[in-house]
């Protein structure tokens, strides 16, 4: 079942602004939907609205074309996951699972037995009879998504289900999610602040921020061409400049830089000012591009698989990722590339 | 050197229990031997003679078993009705920060620093205007001023500690709102809600004054009784009445060790 978000508004308190200023977005049918931002933007208050848990100031949500304003959450066709597992104490794991079927007048030995082969289908049919007390976190996240999964709903929410895990076991019950949702077909929608998490998870990308939806796609896209400044920044474009495009070239300061006309949003020809970014993977090291930059390495960060580089001072610095191989110091004199296929304009925000 | 500091632990705890025993045990062990004995007389150190007769005597009586049902119903109902008041109270109240939380619950406790005298004839002179004077109806609505603080007090403490999050988990689970209480909110809370129901029902049963006056000498209870027996009854028979009002205080804390044990204090 596909899912549309359209104009939908919310503000918490007189006085304060609209949390979300008219967040529109689709999620198509049978797809895993990440809905990523940083934290605080109103990704769960999304969410919960979808859910019905909270009213939308204004807006509606369409489910396959069928309005759900004003459906009471209990009665709308889908579920949802919180961020935490919000397991019932005084239920075995078994009943946990089986919670959604028993509200929905299904026998006993009928539910008993669907929580048990969705216990199985998340890999722990073996705690059944555990309470919530005695799981770990990742075990009481799986029996959630296992107990989610039961009602078989049209869509499933997600929000940060894994924000109470790390390390290996996060990496698991992503793959679990992938695994599922490939298996079921399900539409899903996951909330993350994390990229690497919605890259990893997602087979599209809402990004949202600033109370709006600024840009939408497959992690592909996004990762290559985001479209908005607010994407680009949470994308991990650190290299962000304000120049002026003139004879079909970006000036900055004292640079000139060739850009490419397919990267830009707008014609090359004229004046006008304008945003541009790359990326510090997309940065080359050594010359022989058609936008060689030379300067000081300011300042360095070792990050494990690379170091991040700060080359150059101000506004106009540039971060490169150079190799992690301990050939480079701080102070020392290093020339990068900017490779113009990966030079992209951005919309101002 | 570890068994040294035990030494004054082992002492102060030792001396928690003797006092316990003194305070709580002691007079209750007096008052039950008082009970059961007939012609128990200074300089005595013990009863001369044990029975049950006067005691069976006492609370064979009409008026001992009608107390006792009249006491039984006032606070049952005025908890019933309580936790219906207080309920909503409660639940928003829990949402609320600290300090507004204080405010209201200072609001709500105010008639508790009156004189007793003084709320009793107030209440009493409000119920004279209304149909419910004289009645077991007026008696309820007299101590709901006493045990709607506690209830509303004692309910938030366990909304506080409710997972509401638990209750939209089993909203978006397709649970109804009456699910919701019936399957999540109400187990969950359970523990906390029957010590709460204990102590609001104790509040009701021990009140005299609000009694006397609300229900004009209709309505009469075991503490009615008890006082009425003080002042010139037989000493067993103040035994006999003393331990009938006793005993649901002692049910009580009983319910409220067993919810606690299992509720794990929830």
């Amino acid at each position: 079942m596909s899912l549309r978000v359209e104009g939908v508004r919310k503000r918490f308190s007189r006085q304060g602004d609209d949390v979300l200023d008219g967040v529109s977005f689709t999620v198509p049918s049978g797809s895993l939907t990440c809905l990523l931002g940083p934290s605080g933007v109103g990704k769960s208050t999304v969410l919960h609205i979808i859910a019905g848990l909270t009213a939308a100031d204004a807006g509606t949500v369409h489910l396959d074309g069928r309005r759900l304003d004003g459906v009471a959450a209990h009665r709308r066709p889908l579920t949802m996951l919180l961020q935490r597992p919000h397991l019932f104490d005084h239920l075995d794991v078994a009943d946990n699972v089986a919670f959604g079927l028993r509200v929905r007048g299904v026998r006993r030995t009928a539910r008993r037995a669907a929580a048990l082969e969705h216990l199985r289908m998340v890999g722990v049919h073996e705690l059944a009879s555990r309470y919530p007390r005695q799981l770990s976190g990742g075990e009481a996240q799986r029996v959630a998504l296992a107990r989610a999964l039961a009602v078989q709903p049209s869509v499933l929410l997600a929000d940060e289900p894994f924000a109470g895990v790390d390390g290996p076991v996060r990496r698991e019950l992503q793959d679990l999610v992938i695994g599922l949702h490939r298996e079921l077909g399900m539409t899903m929608v996951v909330v993350t602040h994390d990229m690497a998490e919605a890259f990893a998870m997602g087979d599209r990308l809402a990004v949202l921020d600033g109370g709006r939806i600024c840009d939408e796609g497959t992690p592909e896209e996004l990762y290559e061409r985001p479209r908005s400044e607010r994407t680009a920044r949470l994308l991990g474009v650190s290299n962000r400049w304000s120049g002026t495009l003139h004879g079909g070239r970006l000036h900055v300061g004292e640079r000139c830089l060739a850009v490419c006309p397919s990267n830009a949003l707008g014609l090359l020809e004229g004046h006008r000012r304008s945003r541009w970014g790359i990326r510090p993977d997309r940065v080359r090291v050594g010359c022989g591009g058609a936008n060689p930059i030379t300067g000081t390495v300011t300042a360095l960060r070792f990050v494990g698989a690379f170091a991040e580089a700060t080359i150059g001072e101000g506004a106009g610095a540039v971060i490169a990722h150079l190799p992690a191989d301990g050939r480079w110091r701080v102070g020392d004199p290093v020339t990068v590339d900017l490779p113009i296929e990966h030079l992209i304009e951005l919309e101002d925000s | 050197m570890r068994a040294a500091t035990r030494a004054p632990v082992r002492a102060g705890s030792f001396a928690v229990q003797l006092i316990a025993v003194s305070v709580l045990v002691l007079p209750l062990l007096v008052v039950t031997l008082q009970a059961v004995s007939r012609g128990w007389f200074y300089p005595d150190v013990l009863p001369r003679e044990l029975t049950f007769d006067p005691a069976g005597e006492v609370l064979g009586r009409r008026r001992t078993l009608a107390a006792l049902a009249d006491g039984l119903a006032v606070g049952a109902s005025v908890t019933v009705v309580a936790f219906i008041v207080g309920w909503p109270a409660a639940r928003v109240l829990a949402g609320r920060s600290l300090r507004a939380r204080g405010l209201v619950f200072g609001v709500l406790f105010l008639p508790s620093l009156l004189p007793a005298v003084g709320l009793a004839m107030g209440v009493n002179i409000v119920l004279l205007h209304t149909p419910l004077r004289s009645s077991m109806g007026g008696v309820v609505v007299a101590h709901l001023v006493p045990t709607l603080p506690y209830a509303v007090a004692l309910l938030t403490a366990v909304f506080v500690r409710t997972d509401v999050d638990q209750e939209r988990q089993a909203a978006v689970l397709g649970a109804s709102p009456w699910q919701r209480f019936r399957m999540v909110t109400l187990p969950a809370a359970a523990g906390g809600l029957a010590v709460a129901a204990a102590l609001v029902f104790l509040v009701s049963w021990s009140q005299y004054l609000l009694t006397l006056l609300a229900g004009g000498g209709q309505v009469v209870t075991i503490t009615m009784l008890l006082f009425s027996a003080l002042s010139g009854g037989n000493p067993t028979t103040i035994a006999v009445l003393a331990l009938c009002a006793a005993l649901p205080s002692v049910g009580a804390l009983a319910v409220a060790s067993v919810c606690l044990r299992e509720g794990g204090g929830r």
